[in-house]
């Protein structure tokens, strides 16, 4: 059939193919099954084996750098200081390995480069950082680069960091992190961190598969007794496997040389003495491996000791070497201040010279400015003044230059919204249509002293005279009304009101001088100027009498605006 | 669901070999029972000009297109089949079908079982409405249709042919 779409109206059951899968089944189920119990065993060896051929890799590499910095002789010390720092601090050999490596290379000294690691241990557990970023900042600290140290956070600021030396800094992070990695292993995830480091080296003797029925057969009593009896036991197995494998060297060895008895002999003893050698390096390994830093110094060889010379060499050299760029440093801030003094006085100096500055000065001695013009030019003084308060860097000055520019920069402000207003004011006159003569101060005064003077004429007066103490201020010489055009004072006034009223006042004397004495003309005429200016009835009073007089010597009044003259 | 039944497809081989007449017998009466439910699922087809334009054609699936529907091809791809099936993975073997050969007409038969609202449906029921019966798998619109509206006669007709014959062989045998 093409299609899936049909009605199948009778059928019947034929198990033919059941029974044929059955059998395939069965069949295959038992394959499985041989070849998953084959495939896990096959695979936890292989696991056990890769792991042993990883460490013995690192175990080599480590010897190699150990050998390239002149610490050949350590290498076996080293082994156990890292075999027994694994089940102490928790962490594996892995990270421990290359951590050595890198502190021998920086330290040139076996004892430098272990009481380094224990000091990183308890800086990881304290800080909470990873092991092996701990031995980068210390390495590096080493040698003087303190980078590492301050991104690690350890509570030391960058002067202390610069100051101190490194065995100094290393004291104080002692320290402060005593007692950090073991108060970490004492907790739920140390000890777990203990378990899987010695289940990792089981993995690495022998294998997960033994690992688990040691588990189950120990009968171990907390993580402590497990983990204890999984070392030990280990190393038992160990040990056990190796008489196996020599056990079966020997059967091996019978029966080859069955027939031959001098053969057998020979290979027997042969057999012995090599049992009886590595039975005594085992010894020594274990006499070595009880040995470490937790018990004291061993008797050091003379190779150990011209290392620790040369370490002690090169960490003075590192020392001179830090002391010197510190040094140098500081001849380096010591310049850039002297530098940043002379081009403060030289900005100064040269402000002396700036055209620009100069030009402002000159115009602030201008009497004629307007305030809003004298304002503008302080603005720019000041302007002048924190700019170079900038250039100095100096603190104190730029904030009294700011703070002097903001306020003259509101007085400007002030005088603008004045002048502004003034407009708005003369606009509102404007749009009023008002005669602006009405509210003219000066008008006001002339209008209220021709008052006076009609009243006076209406009552027979003199109008009353300029005060003595003006007369005295216009004329120092002590001649209240002698002038001469080309002496001074004048009497200045200004406004065309002023000089209106002026030139009345200069007309009534002039007629009543016509009146009362005959005109004659004299040869040494000088006219009298005199400058109306605006402002106080004593002026007006006084330009009186003046003209009387002066007309009196025949020389009649010349009434003039400040620059222009209007003839009489 | 087909009716079970045991033996069927040796009394077949035996009627074959041992009594042919009853072999041809048997043939015609299922022929009887299944032909009217082959007609009536033939009727239910749609002509091609109840068909939407676009997908009338004679292109069938084996040529690597989408399969066109002719009213020719697909009726004569409704028909019944007498000979035993391959067995299914439950380990049965349909004895008598009747079942929709060509893809078009398989389309068009289950065609709005799962997507009654897409527009391939819809045209085709703007143009000829199908009536779709039966329940879950057997539902549709020409053969499923068709059986159901049936009501089991013709299936009832079929084991009563195959009964008729297995009685007359076992007493024409133990007559022999």
């Amino acid at each position: 059939m093409s299609s899936n779409v049909f009605i199948g109206i009778a059928s019947e059951f034929d198990a033919k193919g059941f029974k044929q899968a059955d059998n395939s089944i069965s069949v295959l189920t038992k394959r499985v099954a041989r070849f998953t119990a084959g495939l896990g065993l096959a695979y936890k060896a292989q696991q056990a084996v890769l792991n042993a051929m990883a460490d013995e890799k690192a175990t080599k590499l480590l010897a190699q750098n150990l050998k390239n910095v002149g610490l050949a002789f350590a290498q076996i010390p080293a082994e156990n200081f890292i075999k027994q720092m694994q089940r102490q601090t928790g962490i594996l050999d892995d990270e421990l390995r290359p951590a050595y490596a890198q502190l021998a290379r920086v330290t040139g000294s076996v004892t430098k480069t272990q009481e380094l690691l224990n000091s990183a241990f308890n800086i990881s557990a304290g800080t909470g950082k990873d092991f092996n970023q701990v031995v980068d900042a210390l390495s590096k600290a080493y040698v003087g680069n303190n980078k590492g140290l301050r991104s690690l956070n350890i509570g030391l600021t960058q002067a202390e960091l610069s100051s101190k030396s490194f065995d100094e800094v290393l004291t104080l992070l002692n320290k402060q992190f005593a007692g950090a990695g073991a108060a970490a292993l004492d907790t739920y995830s140390g000890k777990m961190q203990l378990l899987k480091v010695a289940t990792a080296n089981a993995s690495e003797t022998i294998g997960f598969a033994l690992l688990d029925a040691l588990q189950s057969a120990s009968g171990a009593n907390g993580f402590d007794d497990f983990i204890n009896k999984i070392n030990s036991t280990t190393d038992a197995i160990a040990r056990l496997i190796q008489f196996v494998g020599r056990g079966a060297e020997v059967i091996t060895l019978t029966a080859t040389t069955l027939f031959d008895e001098k053969g057998r002999k020979d290979k027997v003893s042969a057999l012995v003495e090599r049992i009886k050698k590595e039975e005594r390096e085992r010894g020594l390994r274990k006499i070595l491996s009880g040995l470490g830093t937790s018990i004291g110094p061993r008797v050091q060889t003379a190779a150990e000791k011209a290392a620790e010379l040369a370490a002690k060499r090169r960490a003075a050299e590192i020392l001179n070497a830090n002391k010197k760029i510190t040094a140098e440093k500081k001849k380096q801030l010591e310049l850039e201040k002297a530098m940043t003094k002379g081009n403060a006085l030289l900005n100064q100096a040269n402000a002396l010279f700036d055209l620009e500055r100069v030009g402002v000065a000159a115009a602030m001695q201008n009497q004629t400015l307007t305030d809003n013009e004298r304002k503008r030019l302080e603005i720019k003084q000041a302007i002048f003044n924190l700019e170079d308060a900038l250039d100095a860097k100096d603190t104190n000055r730029i904030n009294s230059a700011s703070k002097l520019l903001g306020g003259l920069m509101s007085q400007f402000a002030i005088l603008q919204s004045q002048d502004s207003l003034l407009g708005q004011i003369k606009s509102a006159y404007d749009a009023l249509g008002m005669n602006k003569d009405l509210i003219n101060l000066t008008n006001l005064q002339e209008a209220l002293r021709l008052l006076q003077q009609m009243n006076a004429l209406m009552n027979g007066t003199k109008t009353p005279t300029a005060s003595n103490s003006l007369a005295a201020a216009v004329n120092p010489t002590g001649s209240p009304y002698v002038y001469s055009p080309i002496s001074k004072p004048y009497i200045e006034m200004g406004g065309n009101a002023a000089i209106d009223a002026a030139s009345k006042i200069a007309a009534q004397a002039w007629d009543d001088h016509e009146k009362k004495i005959a005109r004659t003309m004299n040869p040494n005429y000088q006219p009298v100027i005199i400058k109306v200016e605006s402002k106080a009835d004593d002026l007006v009073n006084f330009i009186y009498d003046t003209v009387t007089e002066q007309s009196a010597s025949g020389n009649p009044p010349i009434v003039t605006r400040i620059g222009q003259n209007l003839a009489w | 669901m087909p009716v079970e039944l045991k033996g069927v497809i040796e009394l077949r081989k035996a009627l074959r070999k041992y009594a042919p007449d009853l072999a041809k017998q048997l043939n015609e009466d299922l022929g009887a029972a299944l032909k009217p439910i082959v007609k009536k699922s033939r009727s239910y087809l749609p002509s091609n000009d109840q068909m939407i334009s676009n997908w009338v054609g004679t292109n069938g699936r084996e040529e690597g297109r989408f399969p066109q529907y002719d009213e020719r091809i697909a009726k004569r791809g409704v028909v019944y089949k007498t000979t035993p099936t391959k067995r299914n993975r439950r380990g049965f073997k349909n004895v008598i079908t009747i079942y929709n050969k060509t893809a078009a007409g398989a389309i068009y038969e289950t065609a709005g079982r799962k997507t009654p609202t897409s527009r391939f449906v819809q045209n085709i029921n703007g143009k000829s409405y199908g009536v779709m019966k039966g329940q879950d798998k057997m539902r549709g619109k020409v053969i499923y249709r068709a059986w159901e509206e049936d009501q089991g006669k013709a299936r009832d007709a079929v084991i009563r042919a195959i009964e008729k014959a297995n009685l007359l062989f076992q007493t024409r045998s133990k007559t022999v």
